[in-house]
Parts: structure tokens; sequence; C-alpha cells
């Protein structure tokens, strides 16, 4: 018998400041853990509770675990104060991941905001190695202010990568900053992806992916192309709790990632 | 030994207390089944520990008395969610094992009581380990399982064959039964299914004059025999962390809410909204059966006086006349 609570230990083994607000947790779990890109992980602050989080690492490291996390609430504001050496929980992996075998031959668009690229980040490292069976990796990402940009120093070596291409986008303005400025949806404007051939995963906060898909929509791609990391209140991670759904699913058991088509007529989606 | 005590005006299924007497009241208990098999608190987890010394369940053998037809209707939604997934609990499953249920069939039953709405009835098909009906002198008694079965052949000394006549005068009180809360019911009827009323109408009109009179405290929810959302909540034990799982509630704002501030029902009528349609409606899509058993606690514990028969009822006059609305406008 099987307890589905109990966190297994896992010890900091390195914790990298990547903006002012993000974090990466460097884990080295007592027992390998198996993940496929896109599941996420419980993770346990000892004595404080759990929060979800989609490791960033690559789906084919077992027994390592990186997790880019924001500062944002109670589990992760002690988080950000931990240090290398202290332990955490895990339980996990839940959920179904991206379907990257229906990616095959296609190709696929990640659209990231924030620290939306950190679950990305598993699934990028997963496409470029198999690069080979997908026709081509674009990446449209976006954050506030330059400092806000997570994984930086990994950009040139992604652009360089076969197949792929990487284009950044600021919200506003700032000194120093000669790239693109505006919202990461104005980086769909003249995207050429091979709409009749590709899909599309979206991952960031609500309200960017509500108008990244009306954007995506607009300019035509079907429901069935967006796969959406949906946010929701999680807690047990094996669809009992009750509180992470939407519509007839549970995104802890048949997401996080949506596909669009299938909830699209969910009332508050977005928020 | 668990069974219907009276309790300030109430018969509510509890652990006895030494010699305290049950009481046959005819109906349901103001408590159900769920919380011996689905604990309000329960500590699920000690942390840190090495790999494979989890803690597991230890649990004690319960013998419950007096549950309702109802009371074994609503096991069927807490099977599905706790056992039925690929992951079962093991703390309700372990509970589930080793609890003996000894139903009772209703003979009075309660102008809240609706299960016959659910296709069920005031006495158990099935379900039980064994099933008490009042008679003439004592109890028809029948076995559903090989638990009860077991027990009657270890205690032959207690039982003996009952007569045609006990027999015959228990069939008349079930159908009695039966009729009654048909008839409590007639007003109540749809003319369509509770998922077909729901999935045309979420944004009826209808919701927010229900909701008026809901102050969010949760009785409904914690009363309901089907009701089966949890929080994990950790703490620091004597010399180890400890995990909770503690009963929540979908009418408390917190319950949906994100770090950051983010929630899909910042409006209590849309939590109100939220509790029928995961009944009638989500449930329904994954486990094939209604969350619901037509107990009636919900409506009883109620302060604010909202009845589930007549919400549907009004959705659905509500939404026939949007339709027909439709219909004249286009």
């Amino acid at each position: 018998m099987k307890n589905l609570y109990f966190p297994i230990q896992g010890e900091l083994e390195d914790v990298i400041e990547e903006t002012p607000t993000i974090k990466t947790f460097v884990i080295r779990p007592e027992a390998p853990i198996g993940f496929r890109a896109g599941q996420f992980m419980q993770l346990t602050v000892p004595g404080l509770g759990e929060a979800p989080f989609t490791p960033s690492s690559s789906p084919s490291v077992t027994e390592k675990m990186e997790i880019s996390i924001l500062k944002t609430g109670t589990v992760t504001n002690v988080l950000h104060e931990m240090k290398a050496g202290d332990t955490v929980g895990l339980r996990g992996p839940f959920g179904k991941g991206y379907p990257l075998d229906s990616f095959e031959d296609k190709e696929v668009l990640l659209v990231g905001g924030g620290v939306g690229l950190a679950p990305l980040r598993s699934l990028i490292f997963g496409l470029f190695e198999n690069i080979d069976k997908f026709k081509r990796v674009s990446i449209k990402y976006g954050a506030r202010m330059p400092e806000e940009l997570l994984y930086r120093a990994s950009y040139d070596e992604w652009s360089k990568k076969p197949k792929t291409d990487l284009t950044i986008t600021i919200d506003v303005p700032a000194p120093g900053w000669t790239g693109k400025v505006g919202l990461v949806t104005t980086l769909l404007d003249d995207v050429d992806v091979d709409k009749s051939n590709s899909y599309v995963v979206s991952c960031g906060p609500s309200i960017m992916l509500k108008f990244v898909t009306a954007k995506l929509l607009e300019i035509g791609f079907q429901p069935e192309q967006i796969y959406l990391s949906m946010n929701r209140k999680m807690s047990c991670g094996v669809g009992k709790c009750g509180r992470c759904e939407v519509g007839p699913y549970y995104l802890c058991k048949d997401g996080p990632d949506m596909n669009y088509a299938k909830v699209q007529d969910v009332p508050n989606l977005f928020s | 030994m668990a069974g219907p005590v009276e309790e300030s005006d109430t018969v509510t299924l509890r652990l006895r207390r030494e010699n305290q007497p049950f009481k046959y009241a005819g109906f349901r208990a103001t408590q159900s089944l769920k919380p011996f098999l689905f604990v309000a608190k329960e500590k699920v987890a000690e942390y840190p520990l090495p790999v494979g010394s989890e803690t597991l369940p230890a649990v004690e053998p319960v013998t419950v008395v007096g549950a309702a037809a109802c009371d074994l209707t609503a096991l069927k939604t807490l099977d599905a969610v706790f056992m039925s997934e690929e992951e079962t609990d093991c703390f309700y499953a372990e509970r589930r094992e080793n609890t003996l249920t000894i139903s009772m069939e209703c003979t009075e039953p309660r102008d809240t009581c609706f299960c016959t709405m659910l296709g069920n009835k005031p006495y158990a098909d099935g379900g039980f380990d064994m099933n008490l009906a009042k008679a003439e002198g004592g109890f028809v008694m029948e076995t559903g399982s090989e638990k009860g079965e077991s027990i009657v052949n270890e205690q032959s000394g207690l039982f003996r064959e009952a007569t045609s006549e006990m027999i015959a005068a228990r069939d008349k009180a079930r159908e009695a039964s039966l009729q009654k809360v048909r008839e409590i019911n007639r007003r109540f009827e749809l003319s369509r299914g509770r998922q077909e009323i729901l999935k045309e109408a979420p944004e009826n009109p209808d919701w927010y004059r229900h909701v008026k009179t809901c102050i969010e405290c949760a009785a409904c929810l914690f009363t309901c025999p089907t009701c089966h959302c949890f929080l994990l909540y950790d703490q620091r034990g004597a010399d180890k962390f400890e995990r909770l799982k503690v009963w929540d509630g979908c009418v408390y704002a917190g319950y949906s809410r994100m770090a950051g501030g983010g929630t899909p029902r910042a409006l209590l009528v849309e939590r109100f909204r939220h509790r029928y349609t995961h009944k009638f409606d989500q449930i329904v899509d994954r486990y094939g059966i209604e969350g619901c058993s037509g107990c009636g606690r919900c409506i009883e514990a109620c302060p604010g006086k909202i009845d589930m028969r007549e919400v549907f009822k009004a959705l659905e006059s509500m939404g026939s006349a949007l339709k027909a609305a439709q219909g004249a406008g286009a």
C-alpha cells in the first residue's frame, strides 16, 4: 500500500538567483524521480506546506531536478530564504505532461511570459534532445523588464540550435534595452510558423494566456492546436481534493496543460 | 461500535459511549457515514522519513449500526473518488475495509428527504453488510456481504428464521415509505435531467436569487455525505513535521484562491453554483453517477433555508423561459 500524501526528502544542492524575483532550486531527491516534460511536482517547505511546480530541467535527468520559482506567496516566500544544504520535500510527478508524441513532424511554437518560461524549459530540453523528430522549435518570450528575463545566459545557445528560433520582448521601454518592446502577443503579429502543421504551447500568467489565446485564434490557429499551461489552486495532486477542476477535468490529473478545444467553454477559464 | 444516538433533540451516528442506548428514529441520522471513512481531520504523513518508511494508516475495526439507504448510496461517490482512480487513498480504503455497516430502513421519511428523485429508495438494495427493517417483535435482518453472513453464522443464537408475516409487514412498510417520499417530492419533480438543466444555463439569473440567503457557513458541505474536498495542511509535530488531511469546502473564497490572489470563483454566486455543477455535472462526466444521495441534510442544515430541490425547479423553469424568449427573439 502506498501513501499518496507522503513527501520524499530532497536536498537543495544549489540555489541560483535568476532574476530579482525568480530563483532556480537545484534539488537532489533521495530517490531518482522520472518525469515527462510538463508534469509537475508538489514541493514541500517542511512544516509550512506544499505548492505545485513544473520542473525546469531536462526530463531525461532523474537524479537531479531544477525548479525555477517566482516569489509570490506563503510557500515561495519562505522557499526564497532557503539555502544550499537545506531539505525540502517532494511528491510527484503528477499530471499528463506535454503530448510530445503528437508534436512529431510538426512545428512547435512556444509562447512564454515571465516565470512561464520555467516549465517550458523542460519542454525545450525535451525537444532539443530529439530535434530530428520535430520540424521546428520557435520560442516567443516576454518579461516585464530586462532584469526579469529568465535564463538570459541560455538565449544565445538556444538560438544556435538547429531548426530553432528565439524572439524576446519586454513590456515597456527600459534604459539600455535595444531589443523589442511590447507584450508577448506582439511577437505573434508576424509569426511565420506553418499554421497548418503546428502546435502551440503557452505558459504564463492567466491574463497573458487569455490574450495569447485570443491572438492565436485571430491569426488563424485552431483551438485544437493550442495547449495552455493552466493555473489553478492545487493540493492533493491525484484528483481527489477537488479544487483544481476546470470543467469536467482536474488539472492535476488531466493537465496541467490543457488542449484549448477541450476547455474553451468553461466559465472563468482565465481567472 | 457506532450507531444512532440521541443528542440535543436529534439522532446522530456516533461512536457509542458506554451503555449509551441506540435509538431507531425511522429516518437517516443527522450525521452520515462519511466521517467514519473520510475523517474530518486526520494525520496522513510524518516527515522527514526515509523512502519506504512512511506512515500507513492504523485503523481499528468499527461497526456502524443505523446507516440509511442514502448513506450507502453516498459511498458510491466516495468510493469512486478515493478508490477507483489509479491512485487509492490508503486512509479511506483501510477504513472502508475495516467498517462493518448495518443499515436500517427509513419508515418515517422527513419532508427534506428526496432519495427517490435520485432514483433511490428509502431502503437499501445492497451496499450493506447487514440490513435491518423494524418488524413486530424485532427486526427483519438481511445479509449483504460475506462479512455479514459470517456474523450470522457465528452468532446464530441471536437470529431465527423470519416469518412470512414479518416479511410481508416489512414489504408493506417499504412501499408506504417509498410512496411517502414520492409524495413529499411531487412538487419538485423535473421534466429534464439535472445535468442538462445545469449545462444549458451557467448564466441563469436564478442563481443570484437563491444565493441571497447563503452565509457561506458550509453547513451544507460538512453535513453532505458525498462532499469530499479536502486540504493537505502541514504543521510542526513533537519531533517530526506532520501533514494533516482536513475537510475543506468550495463555498470558501480561499478554497480555490492561488498565490498572487487569482481565483476562478471570486464571487459567492460562482462558488454556490460550483457546488451544484460539481455534483450534478462534473462528477457525472467523471464517474458516471450523480454526486448526491438525496439525503436532504443540506436542506435541513441551511440557516438560509436554501432547498436544492427548489433551486433545480426554479432553474428549470427560468431556463425554459429564457429558451422560449430566445426563440421568440430569433
